[in-house]
């Protein structure tokens, strides 16, 4: 296992230096001058051409990219992403400030998605074709289909507006002393959001591997054994199912530090997906590439985590 | 269907109608009263004769609905409270010599006043300035400075602060650099913008509270647009003095303690959330005011629910699309200012088919072609004004105005006359933004189709438009007419820079529209050149006297009118929702020249309890 481990780790360095060239090179060869994104087109159109080049020279904006990447490479891995295109705060600081919330709303929403969704999954395949079947059906796809920020800005029409249940947005109540109670309070419509829209497919998946494994004939020599139902089912049937959830639900993992842009921007949760929002719109590439940098490392890190996790699930795989 | 399964569902749709319910239940529940109104009874006065007669009855009368009544504002001024304004898409910049985008302006307005407001009436209300006069051969001007004046640290605030301010602004070292608008004919200005100088030779610190600025040229621009609210801010010498300039931007002074002489200073920044202040003790004016003020970062669809349900007092700017939803909310006051500052235009691409929108005729025609005043009744809801020539609706407008109100034959016509072919696909494009603005392209869009022309419509990523009006990258084309936002602002001279070719400004700098020359060359992009236009700018710039300046103005105006060097479409008003129980604010002031980027005196606002 550990001999596995080691070779995952150093065939992920060249992967990891690959995403990052990668996306480097497309954010650099976007169409269109980042510095219009950072100056303003009337500001620039208003400073000499020696100002402009200066402006080039801050920004590093004045050199091949991939003199840049080389540039970028050398200083992140001396931990100094640099700063952003505006701001007192460097790139590693946002990313450190947004980290916790992040991990908050997404884990938070993951857990959710993991409790219903699964369950869901389970009993529609168990009652399949019945009415509960369609009901719960109807539902999933309500849930992945409607699109968040329509349901985002209806949950906060209804319980934020009308019924005043909870808070309207953010992740604390301004001017108030944090306490836990509130941080959860702010979470809950954000992280319910989240949570549905994951559940809504993985109850999907959860269904479709439940019931190809109901009819494998190892489920059907567990009842003929006169195991209880429970037995076959938990034991038996959904351990065998897990495999492709595992694959999902790990797949799912990187979004717990890369954020959800929607959700984030209508609730104004300080998480990465907001400030990956910020970043892309105003072209701000060190910034990208630091969200980038995170995103990257977490898919590689739950790919390792599923190959684990499935050996956990199955015992036949080994990676000895 | 089994037990369990019908009882999920059951809940389900009863939890749904709950919901919807709650939702939909706007309206107050019917009352009974005891009032007293005529009615019609009948009565029986005779066996024989029924006849009917009105009388006056005390009776139970059943109100459906309580009928709206809007409580009138309180009048009396009263401290305490707190204020919370909302601040769109964060706090991008907190460093106050680089803010370069509204919000991080919006956002320092609180901390930060300037040395004087340009009023509509084109006064300057003093602030942290006291006067600001010229000497009688333009040459020379003298800053005094407000006396006694602290910072909110309690450090005394003194000349030596505005020129660091200045410094710090425009020093090469900064980063990026500023561009130099106003100010440019400031003796060693440039210079010192280029880094050939450490210091500017035209500034001159006199005494604690007294600045001489030494210039090259008479510049009357320089009193609203160098001393006015959009000009440099002051910044305390004896906190930033041992910053250096290039690292001013990242500083983490400005997210921990900035210091300013505004009525309020700032206590915390919760990035994405909200940034906190709190009365500044030390200010000059000791009005009465809250004791906290929030600006509240979040979008404005939930900024709006926000409002309704009293967690913001203040948002600005308010979508036109809320506005008629949210008249009716008596909690709720929608501010209007006329904007005489800026216009919806056309920016036309002089070089497309060999300059054919060179010709004033062909753009005359178009604005008689396309009905702007239904533009301003549909798209903005009739707050705004349709615009005739380039300072329309100021002091400064042409006298003898020619208006170019919908005449679809004249239109077509003067298209004709000026050789437009009629199988020329007229194009209109923006870049992404305000929503108003980009509902004039499909309206051109249609208006220059039913005069027969074929049409179409572009809209472009912010970033990409430079190459796309240069005719760069892969979306380039021979465009038409660009849409944008464009007008006087604070000073009618400010145009002058885009205008004039003849201009000592740095028009040669300018990045739009331009197409190279035969000789591979750029092009100066506007190649509209006047001489008398010219002159008159040059004469504008250096009068000082207000009533030759307006009349100087007005000629260029009439100019303007005739030829159309910019197009005008119209102005939109400035929109902004207030809480009721927000005091203080004076929207027309405030927006009406185009600052509503800053905060007018928000010293002066108060929470009513």
């Amino acid at each position: 296992m550990s001999q596995y481990f080691i070779r995952r780790a150093l065939i992920s360095i060249p992967l990891f230096l690959g995403i990052t060239f990668i996306v480097f090179g497309i954010y650099a060869m976007a169409p269109g001058d980042p510095l219009v994104a950072i100056l303003g087109r009337e500001n620039m159109a208003l400073m000499s051409p020696a100002q402009l080049q200066k402006a080039r020279q801050d920004f590093g904006l004045d050199q091949p990219w991939p003199v840049r990447y080389v540039k970028w490479l050398g200083q992140a891995v001396r931990g100094d992403l640099g700063y952003p295109a505006s701001g007192s705060k460097s790139v590693i600081e946002h990313l450190q400030e947004r980290l916790g919330p992040t991990l908050l709303l997404m884990g938070a929403s993951l857990l959710l998605a993991v409790l219903v969704g699964i369950p869901m999954g389970i009993v529609m395949a168990l009652r399949q074709y019945s009415w509960l079947d369609y009901a719960l059906t109807i539902i999933a796809f309500a849930n992945l289909s409607i699109p968040s920020f329509f349901v985002g800005l209806g949950f906060i029409y209804i319980f934020a507006l009308k019924l005043n249940w909870l808070p309207t947005y953010g992740m604390t109540t301004v001017g108030e002393p944090f306490s836990l109670i509130d941080v959860a309070r702010h979470l809950v419509m954000p992280a319910v959001i989240l949570g549905l829209f994951n559940a809504g497919v993985w109850a999907r998946y959860a269904r479709s591997s439940m019931l190809e494994v109901l009819n494998a004939e190892y489920v059907t020599t567990a009842r003929a054994k006169g195991l209880k139902s429970r037995v076959v089912i938990i034991r038996h049937a959904f351990r065998n199912a897990l495999l492709p959830l595992i694959t999902v639900i790990t797949q799912s993992l990187p979004n717990l530090l890369g954020g959800a842009v929607i959700t984030e921007t209508i609730f104004q949760w300080p998480g990465m997906g907001m400030l990956s929002w910020r970043a892309t719109t105003t072209r701000d590439y060190s910034m990208l590439m630091g969200v980038t940098l995170i995103s990257a490392t977490m898919i590689l890190i739950s790919n390792l985590i599923a190959d684990l996790a499935y050996a956990w699930a199955d015992p036949r795989i080994r990676y000895d | 269907m089994d037990r369990s399964g019908i009882r999920v569902l059951f809940s389900l749709i009863m939890l749904s109608l709950v919901l919807v319910a709650t939702a939909c239940s706007t309206q107050s529940a019917p009352q009974v009263v005891e009032k007293v109104v005529p009615v019609r009874e009948t009565v029986i006065v005779e066996r024989e004769k029924i006849v009917e007669k009105a009388v006056e009855k005390q009776v139970q009368v059943v109100v459906t609905a309580t009928p709206p009544t809007r409580a009138a504002p309180p009048t009396t001024r009263q401290a305490g409270g707190t204020i919370n304004i909302w601040l769109p898409n964060g706090w991008p910049e907190q460093s106050w010599p680089h803010t370069s985008n509204w919000e991080s302006s919006w956002a320092i307005s609180p901390m930060a006043e300037p040395l004087f407001f340009v009023k509509p009436d084109g006064n300057l209300e003093p602030m942290l300035g006291e006067s600001v006069t010229a000497s009688a051969d333009g040459l020379k001007w003298t800053l005094k400075l407000r006396k006694g004046v602290k910072w909110s640290d309690g450090q005394p605030f003194k000349a030596d602060d505005y020129v660091f301010g200045i410094q710090a602004r425009f020093s090469p070292e900064k980063k990026p650099p500023s561009e130099l608008r106003a100010g440019r004919t400031i003796k060693g200005m440039r210079d010192y913008v280029d880094g050939k100088t450490q210091t500017i030779e035209g500034i001159k610190v006199v005494d604690e509270v007294t600045v001489e600025f030494s210039l090259d040229s008479k510049d009357a621009t320089l009193r609203n647009l160098w001393f006015g609210d959009t000009g440099i801010r002051p910044l305390p010498k004896h906190a930033l003095g041992n910053v250096a300039f290039k690292d001013m931007g990242t500083d983490k002074y400005w997210i921990t303690n900035p210091v300013g002489t505004g009525p309020y200073k700032f206590v915390k920044y919760v990035t994405d959330q909200y940034i906190e202040y709190e009365r500044n003790p030390q200010y000059w004016d000791d009005k009465p005011r809250a004791d906290k003020l929030f600006m509240r970062i979040s979008n404005p669809e939930v900024a709006i629910v926000s409002l309704q349900k009293g967690e913001i007092d203040l948002i600005n700017p308010l979508a036109l699309t809320e506005v008629g939803r949210l008249k009716s909310d008596l909690k709720i006051d929608i501010l209007e200012a006329k904007n005489n500052a800026q216009w919806y235009g056309l920016e036309r691409n002089f070089f497309t088919k060999g300059g054919l929108w060179r010709n004033p005729k062909a753009i005359q025609g178009l604005l008689y072609s396309i009905d702007r005043q239904a533009y301003v009744d549909s798209i903005l809801q009739g707050y705004g004004v349709v615009r005739h020539s380039f300072y329309d609706g100021t002091p400064y407008a042409c006298p003898t105005m020619k208006k170019y109100d919908y005449n679809p034959e004249q239109g077509k016509k003067l298209l004709e006359e000026a050789g437009v072919p009629k199988d020329k696909v007229i194009s209109f494009m923006s870049w992404i933004g305000i929503k108003a603005r980009l509902d004039y392209l499909p309206i051109a869009q249609e208006y220059v189709r039913k005069l027969g022309y074929k049409s179409e419509v572009d809209i472009i990523d912010n970033s990409l438009i430079n190459d796309y009006v240069q005719g760069k990258g892969p979306r380039a084309k021979d465009w038409d007419f660009h849409v944008l936002l464009f007008g006087p602002g604070l000073d009618p001279g400010a145009p002058e820079s885009f205008v004039d070719p003849k201009s000592t400004s740095n028009l040669g700098y300018r990045s739009w529209p331009e197409a190279p020359g035969a000789d591979g060359k750029k092009a100066p992009g506007w190649v509209y050149d006047n001489p008398k236009m010219s002159e008159l700018f040059k004469q504008g710039r250096e009068e000082s006297d207000p009533q030759k300046r307006t009349a100087i103005y007005q000629q260029i105006d009439c100019i303007w009118n005739e030829e159309l060097p910019a197009i005008m479409t119209a102005s939109p008003s400035f929109i902004a929702a207030k809480s009721t129980r927000l005091q203080g604010v004076d929207w027309t002031t405030n927006a009406s020249l185009g600052q509503w980027t800053l905060m007018y005196k928000p010293g002066d606002f108060w929470i009513a309890k």
